[in-house]
Parts: structure tokens; sequence; C-alpha cells
């Protein structure tokens, strides 16, 4: 465990952005899902230590109980979903001035600030302002800046926003390597459900202040029930009889079959009844529930109940 | 150490208080220095003090300028109205702050610049969210702020007044009459460094409410020049010269300074300068509150 909120309530004045939430973020990197409003920055704030939770205890691995919010903020990175920079300052002295202000001493915040901005690739720039950059380089300057004091939790809005193609694999490619190579445990709060599958190993899914889905993104996908395509050969027999006697199963045509099986079912039932019906089995491949589809499945019932609300 | 990413953890003490707020107020107390129009206002800004240093350098007779009857005539005997410009008077040292003109456009040059500027330049380039999200509090941001920001103008407020009076001392003949001055100088330089942490305090506090740099700086030119102003034309119509030091920011200031050193002063009134600069500073500290709540931060 890295960190864990245990039944946090977040309220601004009468609202409740955030009611009793449960979660840990281990560590590796977590996809932090969820429509506008969910409550996702709400999250990002109390762990941040700018919003005091009006219920319930965050527990951060590495720090004391009651930390205070400065040294809950020395021990995480941020890096913030809009454009922001320092005025007239260059990328060495923004990097460098935030980690003297995480309590670097002076020495070490300049020789962390060449480290990290070579490591984001953008040390041929850094004596450059930031107002002067491209989309891409600020957003490089950014995520330096949330790692020029050595934090073991990093908090990523949005990290891809705004990004060409190419920019946007450089930056997931940089986000894998921090929670892989480097230990780093990630919180990766975005909309764009292919970059936390491209990047995330689990998955939380926020929805009008509280956890619609969470687990592993394997476990999310997999569903409840297994769904297979089937390809026999040759096409002419019927094997609808067979198939679904072991569970449910529908004829794409052609000798093609979606075959979905209970989560106990073995599939040696299908290649039997296959054989039964004359045919041999060509291939057989087990499909995934995208993270769109458990997205969208997770957050429908909450956006139901706000049509009917309004 | 990760050899392909070229990365080390870190292994350092972290520092605390002050030490981790230094770097903020350093770098506010240099950014007039980051571009040369910057630094050719400061050396503006300093062209009183340095008019005054020609003053002593003429008066002692290290620089033989005017005619000689002129200049005794002007260190020997000067009525009490002439105060601000004897060196042997205190007031002469502190005239250059002080006085509406030039003492009151230069310090308005220099804090617009600077400390009026400070922290709503910051928010319009969403540098708060980078700030609030480290290791300090909102208001050890603004501490910072303000921190650099009186240092740099005291530069000019208190500084310059100080090289004056070491000068006049180097200068003299003998320092019996410096030596005089000493008492009254030494508070009044304490009552200058007081209104100058004051005044950028407001000044920051301005910053803190305006929604853009500008705004800020359109804001504290008002308050200084326009409080001065219609302070004046009040006082002027209802014949009652004590408004001008309970209505205007600058004059109220003025006023603590003498008061503090106690130099003469007429047709002020010194409770109605505390108050006022204190109501002032009350209000605004209860508006920039709200705005400089760690929520705002992120949005």
């Amino acid at each position: 465990m890295t960190v864990e909120l245990r039944n946090v309530t977040i309220r601004y004045g009468d609202f409740t952005a955030v009611e009793d939430l449960s979660v840990t973020f281990e560590q590796g990197s977590v996809g932090l899902l969820g429509r506008n409003g969910a409550g996702k920055s709400s999250v990002l704030k109390s762990l941040l230590g700018l919003v005091r939770p009006a219920s319930g205890t965050m527990r951060f691995a590495a720090l004391q109980d009651g930390a205070s919010a400065a040294e809950i903020r020395s021990y995480v990175g941020y890096m913030p979903e809009r454009d922001a920079h320092l005025p007239q300052a260059t990328a060495f002295e923004m990097v460098s001035m935030l980690g003297m202000l995480s309590g670097l001493p002076k020495r070490d915040a300049w020789r962390r600030a060449h480290e990290v901005l070579y490591l984001v690739g953008l040390d041929e720039q850094r004596y450059r302002p930031v107002s002067g950059y491209s989309a891409g380089m600020r957003q490089k300057a950014k995520l330096a800046a949330a790692l020029v004091h050595d934090p073991q939790v990093l908090f990523l809005d949005e990290p891809t926003n705004g990004l060409d193609p190419a920019g946007r694999r450089e930056m997931l490619d940089l986000v894998r390597q921090l929670s892989r190579d480097l230990g780093k445990s990630v919180v990766f709060s975005t909309h764009i459900l292919q970059d936390v599958e491209a990047v995330c190993d689990s998955a939380v899914v926020m929805e009008r202040g509280r956890i619609a889905a969470q687990g592993a993104l394997k476990e999310l996908t997999a569903g409840v029930e297994r769904e297979f395509r089937l390809r026999v050969e040759p096409s002419t027999g019927d094997l609808l009889p067979g198939l679904q006697g072991l569970g449910r199963a529908e004829s794409l045509g052609e000798g093609r079959y979606a075959v979905w099986l209970p989560e106990d079912e073995p599939t040696n039932g299908v290649f039997e009844a296959a054989r039964a019906a004359g045919a041999a089995v060509r291939s057989l491949t087990l499909q995934r529930r995208t993270l769109e589809e458990v997205f969208l499945s997770a957050v429908r019932p909450g956006a139901q109940a706000a049509e009917e609300q309004a | 150490m990760s050899q392909a990413l070229h990365y080390r953890p870190l292994d350092c003490e972290r520092v605390t208080g002050l030490k981790r707020l230094w770097p903020l107020a350093r770098q506010e107390m240099t950014t007039l220095f980051r571009t040369k129009w910057g630094v050719a206002l400061f050396f503006v800004c300093l062209f009183p003090s340095l008019g005054r240093l020609v003053m002593l350098l003429i008066m002692f007779g290290v620089v033989d300028f005017g005619p000689r009857a002129l200049r005794e005539r002007l260190t020997e005997n000067l009525p009490p109205d002439l105060d601000h410009i004897n060196p042997a008077r205190a007031a002469f040292y502190f005239e250059t702050a002080l006085s509406t003109m030039p003492g009151m456009v230069f310090f308005l040059m220099l804090t617009s610049m600077v400390v009026a500027r400070c922290i709503a330049r910051d928010r319009a380039t969403n540098g708060l969210e980078l700030y609030w999200t480290r290791g300090i509090s909102p208001w050890g941001y603004v501490f910072g702020k303000w921190l650099g920001g009186v240092l740099l103008t005291a530069s000019v407020t208190v500084l310059m007044p100080l090289v004056l009076w070491l000068a006049a001392w180097f200068l003299a003949k003998d320092s019996a009459l410096l030596t005089a001055t000493a008492g009254q100088f030494f508070l009044g330089l304490l009552g200058l460094a007081l209104m100058t942490a004051i005044w950028t305090a407001i000044g920051a506090l301005i910053s803190a409410i305006a929604s853009s740099a500008n705004l800020a700086m359109v804001l504290w030119a008002m308050l200084i020049v326009g409080s001065s102003a219609v302070a004046f034309v009040l006082s002027r119509a209802l014949g009652e010269p004590e408004l001008r030091s309970c209505l205007s920011f600058w004059d109220a200031g003025r006023v603590v300074v003498r008061d503090l050193a106690s130099l003469p002063q007429r047709n002020v009134s010194v409770g109605g300068a505390y108050g006022m600069l204190l109501a002032l500073t009350t209000v605004l500290f209860a508006l920039a509150r709200r705005r400089m709540r760690g929520v705002e931060a992120l949005q």
C-alpha cells in the first residue's frame, strides 16, 4: 500500500463532492477515471492536503499519521492538467525553484533539475523560457517539476492533454518507465481510456463521488461471463444445439460462432460439441471487454439517475 | 541508479521554515533585474537619492559648484521650514523617500512593477497551481513574495537614506551635527522600514485579490495616487487639513514615519493615520483570504 483513503467524505458547504470513498493506491500505476464532476479533482485535492475531508482518514505509507499538508505535498508529486509555468522562468529555473520549495537545498535542487530535465528529454532546451515552449515541451516541463523532489507518489492529471500522437506515445512511455522501472506509484487521472490501458495496471472508476468500479485491468475487462469466438471447419454442420448446452451461443455464419461460457465451465465441451457435429475447431479465442465498455457500464446507472433527476 | 534513465534517488536533508521560503523571496527580489528595462527603472528610482548625494557633496565643499555665499547660506542657519534641505537635520535624509514628489512617484513606479504584480502574475500563468502543490502553504507563498518585495523596495526607501546619512557623516568636518541627528534618524529609519513593510503588504494583498497583473497595477496606482488626490481635494474643500492624513494612503504612512521619528508635524491626525492604515490592511487581508485558499489552486 502506498496511499489509502478510508471512508473519505469531502464537502464544499452543502455540496457533497465525494461520499464514503475507500480506495487503496498500490505501487504501480492506477488510472483514475470518471466523468467531469465525478469527484476526481476533489480526491486529488484532498490527497495533496488542499482540502480537508469532512470525515474519513487518509494514510500515506511513508508518512506518520497526522502529517501536515506541507509534509504531504513534499512527499507527493503533482502534474497539473492546465498549462502552468512560472512567469519569465526557464525550465531549469522553474524546476529548481519548485524543488527548493519542496525542501531541497539549493545545490541538490539544481542537480535534480538537471537530472529530471534530462530524464524527460528537455536537457537541450532547459535554458529557454517555458513560455516559449510547445505544448508537448510544457507537459514535459511540468512532469519534470513533479519529479524534482523524488516523490514516491505521482499524481498526473491528464498528462497527454494537447499532445500530438508522437508526443503522446513519448509521454506514455515515460510514465510507464516511472512506474515500472523506477518503482513510483502513479495515479493517472484522465478521460482517455486508451492511455490507461497503455500505462496502468489497475483502474478506479468514479461516478458522482463514489467508486463505480475498481480493480486490476485484467479483472475489470474479463467480465463475469467469458466470451469466445469459435471458427470450425467444415462449416456445414450445426453446432448450436451442442454449444447451447454449455452456455449461450450464437451463429455468426460461415462456421463462426460467439460462445459465452460461465466462469467455471471448461472449454473442453466446445471441442466435444464440434467433434459431435463432425467439425474440427480451427480457432477459439477469448474476447475481453474493452475498458471503454467497463467505464460505460460503470457510469451508466449514475448518468441515468442524473437524467431522471433533471 | 537506473542506468537507462540516469535517475538517482534523492538523498538529502529537507530544509524547513524560512529557509524553504527564501528562494521565493530571492526570486521576487531579483525579478526586476531580469530585463534591461527593469534595471533601468531601478536606477531611475535611485535618482532622487543620488541628487541628495550631490547636494551633500556641494554643501560640504567636496564639489565646487555655485557661488560660495549661497553655499554658506545653505549650510548655516537654515530656518526649521527648510529642514528637508539641511543635512544637519534628520528630515534631510528621509525627504526623498517621504515626499509626494519625487518620493511617491518613484515608489509607485517601483512597487507597481514588482509588488503589485507579484501574485496576480503567477495566477495568470497558473503558477499558483505549481507553487501551492509544493511543501509550502498558500500564506507561506504570500509571505515569501512579500518578503522579496519588501527587500527590493527597502533598498530604495531604507537603504538609500542610510547611505546618505553615512556619506554625510563621512564628509562632515566634525561629527557633532550628525551624531546629534543619530537618535531621530534611526527611529525614522525604523519608521521607514515599518512603512515599507506595510505599504508592500498592502500592494501584495491587492495583487492577491486582483484577477490580472494589469488590474493589480491599476488598483495599486489608484490607491496611492487616487487616495492622495481625493484627500487633497476634500481637505481643501472642507477646510480640514487633517483629513489628508486620514484619507490618503501615502500621507498616512508619511505621518506615521514622522511620528516615530518625533519630527515636528502640523495639521495632521496621527491617530487617524494609524487607523487608516490598520483599517485598509485589515479589509484587504479579509478579501485576500478568500482568494488564497488552498482549494483555489486546483479547479
